[in-house]
């Protein structure tokens, strides 16, 4: 036992083992078995059992009842005698010392060791008596295994802040911030599913942002679309707090909802379950998650915070269009790409006709509305690919690239038409509302141009094209050049 | 090679495995193989700790399972893909009832060996039986003719600790008990056919769940009970009948009859098996094949299924042992059928047996209602009909 105790680390089953086999050869008994009391639930739980050699999980439920000689001996301490059949049995109780709440790691603090002799045979008390005296010495040191678990979790727990401090610090730098949250809390914590949810406020919703399962692998869920209002959903209740976790509910302790708030402002929801497995999840686990809680939301605040940023930087607020310094830089990217690989890129220009009139005429608001349903005509009719750009003014450029100027043209042509439906209500003026149109202008590389420069400056051309030629229509820029050659 | 071996409340399974391995070394002196005993609780924890963490979670090369967690544990990657390590192993080397424990849900690939199969069945004392003045027709016996013989036994008993039936189940209950029942009823389980949704709020399903749980209200079966085996309970004639999975159980001199579960209207009788399959973190596939090709041919595993009373999985050894047992065995497994074998049911499984041993509880502190139990099985309906929709 000494060595035992000099041991620098135990787990419980290892401690039981030792203590047990040495009992069971002391005391000549067929088995030791080893049972924990649930006081509360009137049960003693089989644990452990040392017979023939072998040591083994057992499970064995023993139920004791107001003054029969279990619950006596729970409360006097005192070992008693038992007869079932053709097995004989001593139950020892043993109470574990120490200044450790043991309940949160699932035990209580008394332990039964039960001496067992099969076939009808007689226990020798004697030499019980020498095991009970060699197991109550062990036990003394059983405090030694709490404290290795205790120091365990607390290891795990620094460990983990640690870790997950750096990982919520650090996702506002990384392009998939959400997944890098979801990741380093499956990482850490390691549950059969984590659901990582978003308010978005502007929509009202709870949007599902990823989900990560048992294995690592993270997964969009940004179909599941929640309305943010009380009563809507309990995923809606929960985010703003109107109702809490329950562990009596359904799923019990295998699910636990983490709301995030950040000035009681709701902005997101995690959802950890561990339905699969039916782990229950922890307290530990529960509050160490909670702690997390302000600082995940705070790293989705930031994340919202700099997305609006980045989108004020590069995006034009009115059309929604991305501005020329972002185009400038995709362009350029755009434009290596087609060269490398030998692929088309088309450049097309609009302009919005007589938009200065429109501006000088009926003001700046009816101007503004102009442009904002050209955006998002515009936003709504491209590819992903496509790449369009408020280039100043009422000037939109689309870049498109893997496109021929048969591809541009068709595109145009489909923008024209939708351009042409909108209708700005202009209720101070006696037509009541204006219609707009567009000039637009194509080139495309590597037909008409070879540098980047050159392909703009023959969009623009085309475009000048149109322009000076009545306005509303399309033009590509080999079509001038065919004209022209034709001509001279 | 390190192997985990399912516990067992017969602890003979264990010398008998410890013997079966020593002569498979004698065979093959270069494998280095050994085992470690498990409950089935710290086994399944045990892998979802290596799900998560591989690298700080330890994890055997082969392991022994419930037949129902081949499915879930291949889906999750737990498990190799037995041709891959052992081409010896054919489904159709295996009993029709056992071969869908073997696979994976959605494929035809093999993750699982049966090892050793069971059958419930009823065993009693013919001598016990005949004093309390029951004598012939158990064979036949109804749900409602064995509660009567439960009755009788009960009341030409004066013993306060005797009851007709012993409990194989130191936990009390759980799914496999009560299935039968369910058979009984007319139910073919707990799920619906295709597996879709959870049919435990089904009136056959509660009902045979009361029908067994009655057994312990009335008293005719002990919740929970020290070890049967260790404290043979009906050899000193402190029951007269038990539920088993096994072969004959032997009260002292005479060995005692067996019999179908109590209802003949049933069309199946439930059966089981536990299987053996490699982890993918085994290292020596090689050795593993051999291992399990081993166990396919060698004479040597009948020797450690007889040690604690169980079949065999493998067809042709099955029939060898019913045609040399000549009893009842022969019916029973002719119409043998498995709890089915499909991601979700394992969880299931834990829900309900969960939620069976409340219910215990309430019987043993006298506050057991159908109220609760209604509540209860609503709840574990909800709960697997989300999970059938998840997984």
């Amino acid at each position: 036992m000494k060595k035992y105790a000099e041991k620098k680390r135990h787990s419980e089953e290892e401690f039981f083992r030792t203590v047990a086999a040495n009992a069971w050869k002391i005391s000549g008994c067929d088995g030791i078995s080893i049972f924990h009391c649930l006081n509360s639930g009137g049960i003693l739980k089989g644990m452990y059992k040392f017979s023939g050699g072998f040591f083994y999980e057992i499970s064995e439920n023993l139920f004791f009842e107001q003054d029969d000689e279990f619950s006596k001996s729970v409360f006097s301490m005192k070992p008693f005698k038992a007869r079932e059949g053709l097995a004989s049995y001593y139950y020892y109780p043993v109470e574990i010392k120490g200044d450790f709440d043991l309940s949160s790691f699932g035990r209580e603090n008394m332990i039964f060791f039960r001496f067992e002799k099969f076939g009808g045979e007689k226990l020798n008390f004697s030499k019980i008596a020498q095991a009970a005296g060699a197991l109550e010495g062990a036990m003394e040191n059983f405090y030694i295994v709490d404290f290795e678990i205790l120091k365990t979790y607390y290891y795990r727990n620094i460990n983990s802040s640690a870790k997950l401090g750096e990982i919520f610090a650090s996702s506002i730098k990384t392009e998939d911030s959400y997944k890098t949250i979801i990741a380093g809390l499956q990482k850490h914590f390691g549950f059969d599913r984590i659901r990582f949810y978003v308010v978005k406020e502007q929509e009202k919703k709870l949007v599902g942002a990823y989900s990560v399962d048992i294995s690592g692998k993270v997964k969009p869920i940004d179909y599941d679309k929640i309305a943010l209002e009380p009563g809507a959903h309990k995923f809606a209740d929960i985010t703003l707090g109107k109702n809490e976790n329950d562990s009596s509910a359904a799923f019990g302790d295998k699910v636990f909802y983490l709301p995030l708030r950040i000035e009681n402002r709701p902005a997101g929801l995690l959802i950890f379950d561990n339905l699969l497995s039916q782990i229950p999840i922890s307290q530990d686990e529960k509050e160490m998650l909670k702690s997390f809680a302000a600082q995940i939301a705070m790293a989705v605040d930031n994340i919202n915070l700099f997305n609006k940023i980045e989108e004020l930087s590069l995006y034009d607020e009115l059309t929604k269009l991305p501005l020329r310094r972002y185009f400038n830089s995709r362009f350029q990217e755009e434009f290596y790409r087609a060269e490398r690989f030998s692929q088309q890129l088309s450049i097309l220009w609009i302009d919005i006709d007589y938009f200065k009139e429109i501006n000088d005429t009926y003001g700046h608001q009816i101007g503004d509305m102009a442009l904002r349903e050209a955006g998002r005509i515009i936003n709504s009719s491209l590819r992903k690919i496509d790449f369009p750009c408020r280039y100043g003014g009422d000037e939109i450029i689309i870049m498109l690239p893997q496109a021929g100027h048969t591809e541009a043209y068709n595109l145009a042509k489909r923008l024209s038409a939708e351009i042409k439906n909108i209708k700005i209500p202009v209720p101070f003026s006696s037509n009541k509302e204006i219609s707009l149109s567009a000039s637009m202008g194509i080139a495309s590389y590597p037909q008409d141009a070879s540098k980047q420069e050159e392909l703009l400056g023959k969009a623009d051309e085309a475009l000048y094209w149109v322009k000076s030629h009545g306005r509303d229509g399309i033009k590509a820029y080999c079509e001038i050049a065919k004209n022209d050659n034709a001509q001279s | 090679m390190l192997i985990w071996l399912l516990a067992d409340n017969n602890s003979a399974k264990y010398q008998a495995f410890k013997a079966l391995l020593s002569r498979f070394s004698k065979e093959y002196p270069d494998i280095e193989i050994s085992f470690e005993i498990k409950g089935r609780n710290t086994l399944w924890n045990n892998f979802f700790k290596f799900l998560r963490d591989p690298q700080k979670n330890p994890m055997a090369d082969i392991v022994e399972i419930p037949h129902y967690w081949t499915a879930v544990f291949s889906r999750l990657g737990m498990f190799l893909e037995l041709e891959s390590v052992c081409n010896s192993i054919k489904e159709e080397d295996f009993p029709a009832f056992l071969r869908p424990s073997m696979k994976a849900e959605d494929a035809a690939r093999i993750f699982s060996m049966p090892f050793y199969s069971e059958i419930r069945s009823l065993h009693y004392r013919p001598d016990m039986l005949k004093s309390a003045g029951i004598s012939g027709g158990m064979e036949m016996l109804g749900w409602d003719e064995f509660l009567s013989v439960c009755e009788k036994l009960y009341s030409n008993n004066k013993r306060k600790d005797f009851y007709p039936v012993d409990n194989f189940n130191p936990l009390g209950a759980d799914a496999d008990d009560i299935l039968p029942c369910v058979l009984n009823r007319g139910g073919s389980g707990y799920f619906s056919a295709d597996f879709g949704y959870c049919e435990i709020m089904k009136d056959e399903v509660v009902e045979a769940i009361e029908d067994y749980l009655g057994l312990f209200v009335k008293k005719h079966l002990p919740v929970f009970q020290e070890n049967f085996y260790e404290a043979a309970f009906i050899q000193s004639r402190l029951s007269a009948m038990a539920f088993s999975w096994r072969r004959p159980l032997r009260a002292g001199q005479s060995e005692m009859k067996v019999v179908p579960f109590p209802n003949i209207r049933r069309k199946n009788n439930s059966a089981r098996s536990f299987n053996l399959a490699v982890t993918c973190a085994c290292n020596e596939g090689e050795s593993a094949g051999l291992f399990l090709s081993w166990l396919l041919e060698s004479e040597d595993v009948s020797i450690f299924r007889k040690k604690f009373g169980v079949f065999p999985a493998a067809e042709r050894e099955l029939k060898k042992q019913i045609e040399k047992e000549q009893g009842v065995y022969g019916d029973l497994f002719a119409c043998a059928a498995c709890a089915p074998n499909f991601s979700v049911y394992p969880s299931f499984e834990k829900i309900f047996s969960a939620a069976i041993f409340d219910c215990c509880l309430e019987i043993l502190r006298g506050d057991y209602s159908r109220e609760n139990l209604l509540r209860r099985l609503a709840l574990i309906k909800g709960e697997t009909d989300y999970l059938l929709s998840v997984y």
